[in-house]
């Protein structure tokens, strides 16, 4: 394994460098070709995970004055971006939401809500996940709903990979917390960091509302084909779910009482919804963002030990990493340079064909990295793709950070996928085939929303 | 005397390599002896992925490979149980166990332990890429098993027995 890892550094150390001593091409600056030249050796390092997602991000923070792609004081002062500290915030009040229980308590509750027969107890796990990831992480939705569900297969007796409702259990766990993930920034920090790399190179922005008005209902869309297209999958082995039943009511016994944690934990994250809403775009979303984790201090519903057991923080640096690169390849002339020489052939595309395409690039490329990093390898591309086309930014943001979220297959395309699967009541056959499906319909829905929805709230060519 | 092994582990059970196990032992007249091996490499790799990757803490984490390896074990002693009842079934003499390690490592030990002459383990189900970029246990164990033993690999991708 150690020798693969150093081959795997090696080989993108060598590709790195190859790009960057190669005769410089017409039309590019040597600072696009350093800029280019970090892009291959994290493209390759973020693929293969050879090195931990955010160390690759250190590594271009420093390769990219090394090599002069940007100046030092401009790379490093790209890890103070605003959407850093949005994430921070958002990630906070997530902690405080886990930390009181409060999370578990609304999972268990709507559950119970649906839990009356197979499938309304499928449409339970498919929902609640999906509307809980609204408001936190995705990969903390599914971490908190898997001990629940593993209950909930327990009490069944369904015996692991030989019961369709088994699988249909897990996979409704995975696809729920990924369709909601992506309805509004606070599932995933996708859509942070596009709006990180579309502020530093447009200073533009969008808001939590717009956001969420463009794309809630999508979300909502595919959690109704994941309901429907589970039973079609899986045969719903069980004929009655009330041993199910009462482990939710045994689980919501030993919750007890709302306490005072909990709902302190409420009205912040209810607050600070309605703030993000009502003043993001005035005050900014991470100003919001960090006082709400300030109001969890001042109130004392979270200690500093906590937030540090429940944040990881180290990813975060992944987030300033891939910012300055996007930020080097759009400055430096090298995103264009990539744009032209990949996808010469879209200059001819209409702007929703161009979207459709970017839409199903970043669904397919997300199955095979971390969601993240195909947000930060595909986003400063397709700006440059766009850019000369006349394609306004904003559209490319909603068709490459939407689609990024998808990932229906794979385990390693996305921590709730990975987590079902290791409670092994699935196949990874039963996952590729019916998330491939999923997959397909999932784009069907998005290039008709993209059609007929995003023009008509203003977001299209 | 000589004993047939079959390793199992979490990702690693499959109907026909039990059954060819059983089968094998049948027809040679002896023991087999079912393992079924929680593989900590795999979690604590696992929980490496998600840490790098997902924006989980430590806290979170832990409590996710607690509750991920307790379900392995229930999962592991099901299925010793069901092999158990096949090869009684069968008429075969059959001892079960469960032990937690690194697969290779604890594959070569029981196959010394219990001096077998054959081990019958399943190749996980996964992409050929992933494979040729991380490399694979059973593989491993097919280089390190002695050559007294015989290592039946059946692929629960392709179906077939190597």
């Amino acid at each position: 394994m150690r020798r693969r890892r150093a081959i795997l550094i090696v080989v993108a150390l060598a590709l790195s460098a190859g790009v960057y001593l190669a005769p410089l091409p017409a039309g590019l600056s040597k600072e696009g070709q350093s800029a280019i030249a970090v892009f291959v050796l994290c493209f390759v390092l973020w693929v293969t995970q050879a090195l931990p997602l955010a160390v690759t991000s250190l590594f271009a923070i420093v390769l990219l004055p090394l090599l002069g792609a940007i100046a030092p004081e401009r790379a490093f002062a790209l890890f103070g971006s605003p959407v850093i500290f949005f994430i921070l915030g958002a990630f906070m009040l997530a902690a405080a939401l886990m930390k009181s229980g409060l999370s578990t308590r609304l999972a268990v509750h709507f559950l119970r809500r649906f839990g009356r027969s197979p499938r309304s107890l499928l449409a339970g796990v498919v929902f609640s996940g999906g509307f809980l990831a609204f408001w936190m992480p995705e990969h903390a939705v599914a971490a908190l709903l898997f001990p629940i569900v593993l209950e909930i297969a327990r009490a069944l007796e369904v015996p692991p990979l030989r019961s369709g409702y088994g699988r249909a259990l897990f996979l409704a766990l995975a696809w729920g917390a990924v369709s909601g993930g992506i309805a509004t920034f606070l599932g995933g920090a996708r859509a942070p960091l596009a709006l990180g790399i579309l502020g530093e190179h447009y200073g533009l922005t969008i808001g939590f509302l717009e956001w969420m008005v463009a794309v809630a209902p999508f979300s909502v869309m595919i959690m109704f084909v994941v309901y429907f297209a589970l039973p079609r999958f899986f045969a719903l082995d069980v004929e009655s779910v009330d041993r199910a039943r009462n482990a939710l009511d045994r689980k919501a016994g030993e919750l007890g009482p709302l306490s005072r944690r909990e709902r302190g934990v409420a009205i912040v994250t209810v607050a600070t919804i309605v703030a993000w809403v009502l003043a993001g775009q005035s005050i900014g979303l991470a100003a919001v963002s960090l006082l709400s984790a300030v109001a969890l201090f001042v109130f004392d519903l979270i200690d500093w030990r906590s937030v540090e057991e429940y944040v990881n923080w180290g990813v975060i640096l992944m987030y300033g990493g891939a910012i300055a690169l996007a930020y080097s390849l759009h400055e430096t002339g090298g995103a264009h340079f990539i744009a032209d020489f990949v996808l010469a052939r879209a200059s001819g595309m209409s702007a929703y064909w161009m979207m459709v395409m970017f839409a199903v690039l970043a669904a397919f490329l997300t199955e095979a990295i971390s969601n993240v990093a195909a947000v930060a390898l595909l986003l400063p591309i397709c700006f440059g793709v766009a850019e000369g086309s006349g394609l306004s930014p904003v559209p490319v943001v909603f068709a490459v950070a939407v689609p990024a979220g998808l990932a229906f297959a794979l385990p390693m395309g996305t921590p709730p996928n990975a987590i079902a699967y290791s409670a092994g009541y699935y196949r990874l056959r039963d996952s590729i085939l019916a998330g491939s499906m999923l997959k397909v319909a999932a784009l069907l829905l998005l290039a008709l929303i993209a059609r007929f929805y995003w023009p008509a709230l203003g977001i299209g060519g | 005397m000589e004993r047939i092994l079959l390793i199992l582990t979490p990702a690693r059970v499959s109907d026909a390599s039990v059954e060819e196990a059983i089968a094998a032992a049948a027809t040679s007249g002896v023991e087999l002896v079912a393992v079924f091996v929680l593989d900590t490499s795999i979690s604590a790799d696992f929980r490496a992925r998600l840490r790098d990757s997902g924006s989980l803490g430590e806290a979170p984490s832990d409590r996710l490979v607690t509750a991920m390896r307790e379900e392995q074990e229930r999962q592991g002693r099901q299925e010793l149980q069901r092999v158990e009842k096949l090869a009684v079934d069968m008429d075969v003499q059959v001892r079960t166990r469960l032990v937690k390690g690194e697969l290779v490592r604890c594959s070569l030990e029981e196959a010394r332990r219990e001096t077998a002459s054959a081990i019958f383990v399943t190749r996980r189900e996964r992409p050929a890429l992933s494979r040729l970029v991380a490399g694979s246990a059973v593989q491993n164990l097919k280089d390190a098993a002695p050559r007294r033993v015989r290592v039946h690999v059946h692929d629960a991708h392709t179906g077939e027995d190597k």
